[in-house]
């Protein structure tokens, strides 16, 4: 039943297939972890507890209330209540159905150049950045995730100004390369690491620096032959 | 997909008319403010790719250009919602280290993202191969090794004398 309704979201929903990776050697594809996926559950189970009295409650008054009526008003409560509790249950199967999609459908591609992230299902999110501009790298774990066994990779670029912390107020800071939910946070972190290894400068925009020094035949052979009236000037000097 | 299809975009495709028709209808008794900001937003809405970079500007009576170069670009952000999707459209949103947490540029209404995302991306600092890193057993390297080679054989004996 998942399959066929992930089949037609994704139909529906014009969802991309896997993105395509960027530029670079050495590509590794990072997914989510399995244990997040668990953890989502749990979150949904609460909300969806939570959430039940209160429909439950809503939909029997209304036809608890419809009984003692009569006519239309008792037909309309009753189909109103009936329609509330069926409203809950489709609602809270089709968030499931969005975790789980946005469970699969999540990608984190390093190479050895730059990184792709992409994820969302309704709303779809590719973000890519070069490891020349990486500014910093931290991994965030909150105490549920601990019991989980999940982290939160995150990746950020130069810039950001508000909004860095209001996540859920639906402004994301577009700075951040999250690696949601992941169990081998070290690794990426590692990894992430020994690639920015090569690159020592800022990161803030400067151009791929060119090495000093000639880069043609006829230049590289005139820095040679200073060189060498120098050294021969300083031998003879020596005598 | 090739640099002079890019180089030669500068309206975006009519459907971005659609989407904000679509858009103005969800923001109810807003859409009479909505519709014409957008429409005007839609009609004067240009791009330019060059050499150098990005330029987008709009507005009727009150206009804005952006600019940023290749060179700047921090990240690049490909997002797109259920409508976009459906327009074969979405936003190729482009951020640089200046101080605001949203997109310095956000090209939209292009149906050709991917390719524009890709053209960016392939001119961001980088991405190409490390300068120097490549040089190799070229003729020039191997001068340059020597050069370096004999400065220092001259700066051992000038210090010796």
């Amino acid at each position: 039943m998942y399959e066929g309704f992930k089949g037609v979201v994704v139909r529906l929903l014009r969802v991309p297939p896997e993105p395509e990776p960027p530029t670079g050697d050495k590509l590794e594809v990072f997914r989510a972890a399995r244990r997040w996926f668990d953890y989502r559950r749990i979150v949904w189970l609460i909300g969806t507890l939570i959430a039940a009295p209160l429909f439950f409650g809503a939909s029997g008054t209304l036809i608890f209330i419809g009984q003692n009526e009569s006519g239309l008003p008792s037909i309309a409560m009753t189909t109103f209540g009936l329609l509330l509790l069926i409203a809950f249950a489709l609602l809270t199967a089709f968030r499931y159905a969005t975790l789980r999609l946005d469970y699969e459908l999540r990608w984190y591609m390093v190479t050895d150049r730059s990184l792709r992230i992409r994820e969302g299902v309704v709303m779809l999110r590719e973000m890519t950045l070069t490891f020349a501009n990486i500014q910093e790298i931290s991994i965030q774990q909150g105490p549920i995730q601990r019991l989980f066994g999940v982290q939160d990779v995150l990746v950020r670029t130069a810039g950001g100004g508000s909004g860095g912390q209001k996540q859920g107020t639906g402004l994301v800071d577009m700075h951040v390369a999250h690696f949601r939910g992941v169990d081998n946070a070290e690794a990426i972190r590692d990894l992430v690491r020994a690639r920015l290894e090569a690159y020592k400068d800022a990161g803030l925009g400067d151009e791929d620096d060119a090495e000093d020094g000639p880069t043609d035949l006829v230049g590289a052979l005139e820095v040679l032959r200073t060189e060498m009236r120098m050294l021969r000037a300083v031998t003879q000097r020596g005598r | 997909m090739d640099e002079s299809q890019i180089f030669a975009i500068e309206r975006p495709h009519p459907n971005l008319m659609k989407l904000y028709f679509f858009r103005s209808l969800l923001s109810g008794p807003g859409i009479f403010v909505a519709l014409p900001v957008l429409f005007f937003r839609y009609s004067t809405l240009r791009y330019r790719f060059d050499a150098q970079g990005i330029s987008m500007r709009w507005g009727i009576l009150f206009r804005r250009e952006v600019n940023v170069t290749y060179a700047r670009i921090q990240d690049i952000h490909l997002t797109s919602g259920i409508l976009q999707r459906w327009l074969g459209l979405a936003d190729v949103q482009v951020q640089t280290a200046s101080g605001s947490a949203a997109a310095e540029v956000a090209i939209e209404g292009l149906q050709e993202y991917e390719a524009i995302r890709d053209f960016l991306y392939a001119r961001m600092r980088g991405v190409g191969p490390k300068a120097g890193a490549a040089a190799g057993d070229s003729a020039v390297s191997i001068l340059r090794d020597i050069a370096a080679d004999v400065r220092a054989v001259r700066e051992a004996v000038a210090r010796d004398v």
